[in-house]
């Protein structure tokens, strides 16, 4: 029973006005004349005096141990999902780390930030997690980053904050809010181990020499003491400009409410979505969001992503055509499907993932030579405060060029670049300690391009077979690899060369970040280099070969077509 | 002087209810945090009322026991024992209306408060069958409303006219009693309300109650504190029998144990 | 035996050049016109490449820079002294590990050993290395290739914590040994004054290996030299920035002290240490004076995979190298940046490539896709991997590249792996 009629919406600001009256709203959807300042920051908002008003008043209500009581009054399911999304609790990466360190048994675990909050930790993955990787989630905190520009975390406004809150001459201009995220948001975290963000955007971390020097300073900064130089970006970003959220949907990103153990499960989107749509009518989000966003039209047919079924509603098909709406501005791009020729549907490529042969080039760190001072001192990021222990970072070399291809956990074929690579030295009390845990992984590194690898560029070199850089030759069906890199002799605990994922027979000598991801077996390497003889000629797809590939095999092994005439 | 303190004490009584009529007008269970906000940061003298109602019950209270101690230390009880009976009823039904106020005024301290409460209830034999009549599911303050605002003034005020004989306005008591309630209130605060925002790490529930939230922390059962809370009554009542120095001294080290808690 | 080293041991620190030449007067003469004398190859080709026409000077004739600096060409003397010609015959130590010798004819003619110094007739290798060491052929003999300059690839770590100590004031990688040097052979053992060959210029492979295998495909690689096959792999610098700082500004090379310059990393370190201001000085090798200004460095990046061929001037195919692509920054005393980041001179680019013969050679040759089957990506940094300028030779003809790719090719090889 309700005594009184429900009230509505203070249609007047709070008391808070009297004398924050100046300041400006955040976005469209939430301006302050309906909502004031009590409904998301809390406090006393019919108290007059600073001390009363402000008690209780939370600063950043979008931070996740208080979204739930603020944002989540209206969003209640976004701030669920997030709470239990990856990007929050970054189980993928510590259960990877605590796999490939031999502290697990399988990269799988939902074990995160926030399970180790309360832990007092004596594994040695779960020190180096604290100490580096744990900066990164969408609930750190702000304040604990020295350089202000490159701060992470606060929750909701990790992401969605497009312009921090200042005071201008005379008014306050409040954090502004947006759902169109800036891809300089993602680059805030997306920008190391295996640096799509940046890669995206056609800049690869260089070897740290800032050249060429401009005005007698470095150049190609990217953050500290980290520098890019260029090479060619993703087509989507060359020729549409997109931004990371026109693909990436919003269960993608945000989480679908499930526990994921790894970045794959909790992707959404796959290149087919778009290159293949299925279109279908669009839902009661699907017209939200549309809304929400306002540069993009409503339209009824949308395309829809094939895993979780959460709609892409920028990319809409009327009578006539289809159309890409970019989320930033609603610049519209038509869109033709992939096409049908046999480089899409031939049978002995369907195990390539699109990334395998229009990926042009994949940043590859080689060997990450983790240095341990067990009585050094470094900030846990985790507990937020200085700890025992201390963690530094080398590497041998890097390169960008023909990246190596292996099974993906998709079990596709996919590029795969060191990650990680980690050649410890563990420095105690008054002994030293080593250990490696070589790993490969396989990720779309978004560096794709329309135009594709060539074919000799996967069949007969080595680099992309997964061997390493050295000389290939076969000699009577025989592979024979001669690799340049002597790992003994440059101090590495291991005799294989320390780009080589695999050896000539098969056999192989690192680890992967995923339970069903390898390296190209002994058949395999067989298969792909044996084909090399026919591709010599036979290089373009245009080759009437390729037309009916089934039927020419048959013909050739029958003999009814010969080779070499 | 018995009879000022006595006097004296209606007339805090009367203020109180007059107070409490205003502010009843104001208050909306169903928000009752934010009407309570409201009633003193916004409605013209809402605060002023607010605290009128506050100080004069808190007075009230204590003037009630500066008049039983007045009373306790004549030699023999002047009034009929159906009359003492209501008196300590009186007494009793007072102290629930000031526990009923303390919840209403809807913040942090006064939820916790009525939790406690519930679970006290809950874990006490036959009072658990009473539970319904405070406890409201869809609007939390809404019986706690109704007790306070209406039923539980309307019994005590019965009891105190069976108490008191004739309940009359005399100006020059009205006015002491008015005087004390405002020199009270510009000294000291009105507790401030704990929003339901805020981070605190310890809630107390009113005054009276502190001794018992201490002993429930120290171990007591939960049958023990309705011992406790039962037994000055009980001493009370007995004492119109027979007014020996024993029940006196138990009283008395009754309230030397409980201050000790309470402290 | 002791007594003759330790009397050659007494000799040699007396020693000097003119002492040798007194017996030794055709030898020295010889030695005078000899490119490791006068330096002048090194000198003129970086000389052209910054924009001097008709460069002729060797280290005796090399003139100061001009103060009033305008382009590239007026610094390109100041950074031949104080950057490239602290290799020169007397020059007796530069600072790194590796690098300390004797002056004059001692400089190559002189054997260290636990019992002391004395000079040789066999030259070792150790000497020819302490100034063969560096982006070009020499160390690559052994198997070295140079680290990146930062400190984060100075790995791995010694037992005391260290950072692992250098060689030549460089941290190297270590790839495949040159086939000659597994077997036990020095530098001399190839390059010497046998059979009457200027023992630089006109040794070939053939000198030795007279009876080369005999090899299908004869005819069609007739005009390609040995190296170019039979390397396994080759230096690649791309594009060097280099950038003379006249202002006292270090804290932004702090994790760049190692130029592949001791003298610089002592510097610096000292600088950066320092809390009193440290005036930028850098020594002239040349007169061995401190001069005001540092020089600095920094690759693009340096690959040891990437392979361009080009044909020489005697119309050999041979492996191209990038020596170096310039980009030049120059700031003065008042902080004015007179030259900032300049890569081209009147539209000329301050690059070179030149043919090589890598010193990694294997006995099997590399496979035909090594050559046939180059194909370089456009845009971004790739761009550096097309050479604009070759000096002392040409590109590959049109021809020549269609012959790579030509069905007659395709043919020979299709068959070889069926």
């Amino acid at each position: 029973m309700n005594l009184e009629k429900p009230i509505a919406k203070p249609s007047s600001p709070d008391q808070c006005m009297s004398c924050h009256s100046s300041t400006t709203n955040m976005d469209k959807s939430h301006p302050i004349e309906v909502f004031g300042c009590f409904k998301c920051h809390g406090g006393n908002r019919y108290a007059t005096n600073k001390k009363d008003a402000h008690r209780g008043v939370v600063l950043n209500p979008s931070r996740l141990e208080y979204a739930n009581r603020f944002c989540g009054e209206c969003h209640s399911d976004v701030v669920k999902r997030v709470s239990s999304s990856m990007m929050q609790s970054q189980n993928g990466i510590l259960n990877v780390l605590k796999f490939q360190w031999g502290e697990l048994s399988t990269p799988i675990g939902l074990e995160g930030v926030v399970e180790l909050k309360d832990k007092n930790s004596t594994s040695l993955a779960e020190s180096h997690f604290r100490k580096a990787c744990a900066s990164c989630h969408v609930n750190q905190h702000e304040d604990v980053f020295d350089d202000k520009k490159y701060a992470r975390g606060g929750g909701c406004v990790d992401c969605h904050r497009i312009e921090k809150g200042h005071q201008e001459k005379n008014h306050y201009v409040h954090s502004k809010l947006s759902s169109k995220i800036p891809s300089k948001n993602c680059l805030k975290c997306h920008n190391r181990s295996n640096r799509i963000g940046i890669s995206y955007f056609g800049k690869f971390e260089s070897e740290g020499y800032g050249t060429p020097y401009k005005h007698g300073e470095f150049s190609h900064k990217l953050d500290g003491s980290r520098f890019y130089y260029e090479l060619p970006a993703d087509i989507h970003h060359t020729k549409a400009g997109l931004d990371c959220i026109d693909c990436h949907t919003e269960k993608g990103v945000m989480g679908d409410g499930k526990k994921n153990h790894h970045m794959e499960d909790a992707e959404d989107i796959k290149c087919n979505d778009c290159h293949k749509p299925k279109f279908k009518k669009a839902d009661s989000l699907a017209v939200m969001l549309s809304d929400l966003n306002g540069n993009i039209p409503e339209t009824k047919s949308i395309a829809y992503t094939n895993k979780k079924n959460s709609p892409i509603y920028n990319l809409q098909k009327d009578k006539n055509s289809t159309k890409f709406y970019r989320k930033r501005d609603g610049k519209a791009f038509d869109m033709s499907n992939m096409s049908n020729k046999p480089y899409h549907t031939l049978d002995i490529h369907k195990r390539l993932d699109c990334t395998s042969c229009h990926s042009s080039w994949v940043p590859s760190c080689y060997g990450c030579h983790e240095v341990y001072f067990e009585n050094g001192k470094q900030f846990d990021w985790v507990k937020r405060e200085v700890t025992k222990g201390s963690w530094q970072e080398f590497r041998s070399f890097l390169r960008f060029e023909s990246p190596s291809l292996g099974v993906g956990y998709n079990k596709k074929i996919m590029p795969f670049a060191p990650g990680c690579q980690v050649i410890g030295t563990l420095f105690k009390d008054k002994k030293v300690e080593k250990f490696h845990a070589m790993a490969m992984a396989g990720w779309d590194p978004h560096t794709t391009q329309k135009e594709v690898r060539s074919c000799e560029d996967c069949h007969f070199n080595p680099a992309s077979l997964g061997l390493g850089r050295g000389n290939l030759d076969i000699k009577n069906n025989r592979i024979f690899f001669e690799p340049f890199y002597n790992s003994k002799k440059s101090g590495m605990p291991f005799s294989y060369p320390i780009d080589g994922f695999v050896s000539s027979d098969g056999k192989q000598f690192q680890t992967t970040s995923r339970k069903d991801a390898r390296s190209f077996n002994k058949k395999e390497l067989q298969k792909i280099v044996g084909a090399y003889k026919c591709i010599l000629c036979h290089d373009r797809y245009s080759d009437k070969i390729y037309k009916d590939f089934n039927k020419s095999k048959i013909l050739f092994n029958s003999g009814k077509t010969v080779c070499l005439d | 002087m018995s009879k000022y303190v006595a006097w004296v004490t209606q007339a805090l009584f009367i203020i109180s209810l007059l107070s409490g009529l205003i502010v009843v007008f104001v208050y909306y269970p169903s928000n009752a945090y934010d009407s309570v906000q409201k009633l003193s940061f916004i409605t013209p003298f809402g605060l002023f009322f607010r605290e009128l109602h506050y100080f004069s019950s808190e007075i009230f209270i204590f003037s009630i026991l500066v008049h039983i101690l007045i009373e306790l230390s004549k030699k023999e009880i002047k009034i009929n024992f159906k009359s003492w009976i209501y008196s300590i009823f009186a007494l009793l039904v007072a102290l629930v209306l000031m526990f009923t106020g303390f919840v209403l005024k809807a913040d942090q301290s006064a939820n916790a408060a009525a939790e406690v409460a519930f679970s006290l209830l809950k874990d006490t034999p036959f009072l658990d069958k009473f539970l319904p009549l405070v406890r409201d599911n869809f609007v939390f303050y809404w019986k706690f409303f109704v007790w306070h605002g209406l039923f539980l003034p309307l019994i005590i005020e019965y009891a105190i006219l069976k108490h008191v004989r004739k309940l009359s306005v005399n100006i020059s008591y009205f006015t002491i009693a008015l005087g004390v309630t405002l020199l009270v209130s510009l000294f000291l605060n009105l507790p401030r309300d704990i929003g339901l925002d805020e981070k605190v790490l310890h809630v107390k529930g009113p005054w009276f109650f502190w001794g018992a939230e201490n002993m429930l922390q120290a171990g007591l059962s939960v049958l023990g504190i309705n011992v406790v809370i039962i037994l000055p009554f009980l001493l009370l009542i007995g004492m119109y029998k027979s007014n020996t120095k024993l029940l006196k001294i138990l009283l008395l080290l009754w309230v030397i144990i409980y201050a000790y808690f309470s402290v | 035996m002791l007594r003759l080293i330790v009397i050659f041991f007494m000799l040699g620190l007396h020693l000097n050049a003119e002492d040798c030449v007194d017996c030794h007067k055709k030898e020295a003469q010889k030695c005078q016109s000899s490119n490791h004398y006068t330096l002048s190859n090194a000198i003129n080709i970086t000389r052209k490449a910054w924009g001097i026409k008709d460069s002729n000077v060797t280290l005796q004739t090399i003139p100061h820079s001009k103060i009033d600096v305008k382009k590239p060409s007026d610094l390109v003397d100041d950074f031949l002294r104080r950057k490239c010609l602290k290799c020169h015959l007397n020059v007796k130590n530069s600072g790194e590990r590796g690098m300390k010798r004797q002056r004059g004819c001692l400089a190559c003619h002189s054997k260290h050993s636990k019992k002391g110094r004395c000079q040789t007739k066999k030259i070792a290798m150790s000497k020819c290395l302490s100034c063969h060491n560096k982006e070009f052929v020499g160390t690559d003999y052994k198997g070295l290739f140079p680290k990146d300059y930062s400190h984060s690839f100075r790995t791995p770590l010694q037992k005391d914590g260290k950072y692992p100590s250098q060689r030549y004031g460089i941290d190297f990688h270590h790839l495949n040994q040159d086939i000659h040097y597994k077997l036990g052979m020095s530098c001399v053992d190839c390059h010497n004054n046998k059979n009457g060959k200027n023992w630089k210029k006109n040794i070939t492979c053939k000198d030795c290996h007279k009876e080369l295998s005999k090899s299908n495909h004869k005819e069609y690689h007739s005009n390609i030299s040995c190296s170019a096959c039979h390397s396994s792999w080759n230096m690649s610098s791309y594009e060097l920035s280099v950038f003379r700082d006249d202002t006292a500004d270090y804290a932004k090379w702090k994790d760049l002290t190692l130029q592949e310059d001791a003298y610089l990393n002592k510097f610096l370190k000292k600088a950066l240490k320092s809390k009193k201001k440290i005036k930028p000085v850098m020594p002239d090798w040349v007169d061995m004076k401190q001069k005001k200004g540092v020089w600095y460095s920094g690759w693009r990046y340096r690959r040891w995979e990437d392979m361009v061929l080009g044909v020489d001037m005697n119309g050999t195919i041979k492996i191209l190298r990038p020596i170096f692509q310039y980009r030049v920054s120059y700031r003065d005393a008042n902080g004015s940046m007179v030259l900032d980041d300049v890569s081209s001179v009147d539209g000329k680019p301050l690059e070179a490539w030149a043919p090589y013969s890598p010193h990694t050679i294997t006995k099997k040759a590399k496979s035909c896709e090594r050559c046939h089957n180059t194909e370089i990506k456009k845009g971004g940094v790739y761009s550096l991997k097309i050479p604009k300028v070759i000096y002392n030779g040409k590109a590959l003809s049109k021809t020549q590249t269609d012959r790579l790719k030509s069905y007659k090719y395709k043919k020979i090889r299709a068959k070889m792996l069926n």
